[in-house]
């Protein structure tokens, strides 16, 4: 959430952190999912060096920029219900914008495997896709108000 | 991939784990130690961190194209015991720079802050326990 105490430092060091971290969390524990129910081996080694730096760095590049749009736009005065509600609204909007974007350009690229390109199904993926990531943005903006809450205790001898 | 892909994801995700290691650990004893640190070195140490993190997450993915993705025995068990150790990783990470952010605005100072140790003395264990995991997962 924006604090009027931090600089434009703190604030864009914060966007970098919680942006990256949902990138990481959410990159790593899809890995694991799919490792589990035994569908990594057919999908990774199907997806090139060259387009999975851009699916992985696009991604990225979203969740820093949501997230610094998130914590901006929200006052230190702001409560979990509207602090819930624009994290819900950031995922959805990295999850429509990423989708949109990759399905598009997945449409005029050459790929070993095409994609159907019927409209329904393209709507139907990103709108599945943004609610999936409105869930998702939700999830982790409560799991970061409790790890501030968790900083704050950890810190709360530190003297001047 | 080419040979010399391979060799410069693998370099880079050693590299990485590198700096993630020896930063932490080095900032944990200066901690410890009550050196006057400054908010500021561990501002940009988060930074770093998370960079190299993002990037290490990737060449991650590299490397398993390389090495192969394991489907049973025991590559397969340090597989998933490494990224449940990755997950743990990033949240006591989130945590950690959180506090740093923390005393940053509220202009205090580090050494003094016990739980700030803690976290950077997990951090570093926690990463010290992943770099095994890695060596039974490239090389069974």
């Amino acid at each position: 959430m924006a604090d009027r105490y931090a600089t434009p430092w703190t604030r864009h060091l914060e966007a970098w952190i919680v942006g990256t971290a949902a990138t990481v969390l959410v990159v790593v524990g899809a890995i694991l999912a799919s490792h589990l129910d035994g569908s990594l081996p057919v999908a990774l080694p199907a997806v090139g060096t060259a387009a999975a730096t851009l699916l992985f760095g696009y991604l990225w590049l979203l969740a820093v920029v949501a997230a610094g749009a998130v914590i901006s736009s929200t006052p230190d005065t702001a409560g979990p219900t509207a602090w819930l509600g624009r994290t819900a609204a950031g995922g959805a909007a990295v999850a429509s914008i990423y989708l949109t974007i990759v399905l598009v350009v997945g449409f005029v690229s050459p790929l070993p495997t095409p994609i159907d390109p019927g409209f329904r199904s393209v709507f139907g993926a990103v709108a599945v896709g943004t609610a999936a990531g409105a869930a998702l943005g939700a999830v982790v903006g409560s799991a970061f108000a409790v790890c501030r809450r968790v900083a704050a205790v950890a810190v709360r001898d530190a003297e001047p | 991939m080419a040979v010399t892909q391979y060799v410069a994801v693998r370099s880079i995700h050693v590299l990485g784990s590198g700096f993630v290691i020896g930063g932490s650990a080095v900032l944990w004893l200066a901690l410890r130690a009550g050196e006057p640190g400054a908010t500021r070195l561990l501002s940009w140490f988060e930074a770093g961190f998370w960079a190299v993190l993002g990037v290490m997450v990737f060449t991650g993915l590299g490397n398993l194209v390389g090495f192969g993705v394991p489907t049973d025995g025991v590559r397969a068990s340090a597989f998933s015991i490494k990224l449940a150790c990755i997950l743990l990783l990033a949240a006591v990470s989130v945590v950690r720079a959180l506090s740093v952010l923390e005393l940053r605005r509220r202009d205090r100072e580090p050494s003094t802050a016990r739980g700030l140790q803690w976290l950077y003395a997990a951090t570093t264990l926690l990463s010290a326990v992943i770099v095994p995991l890695a060596g039974v997962l490239a090389r069974g």
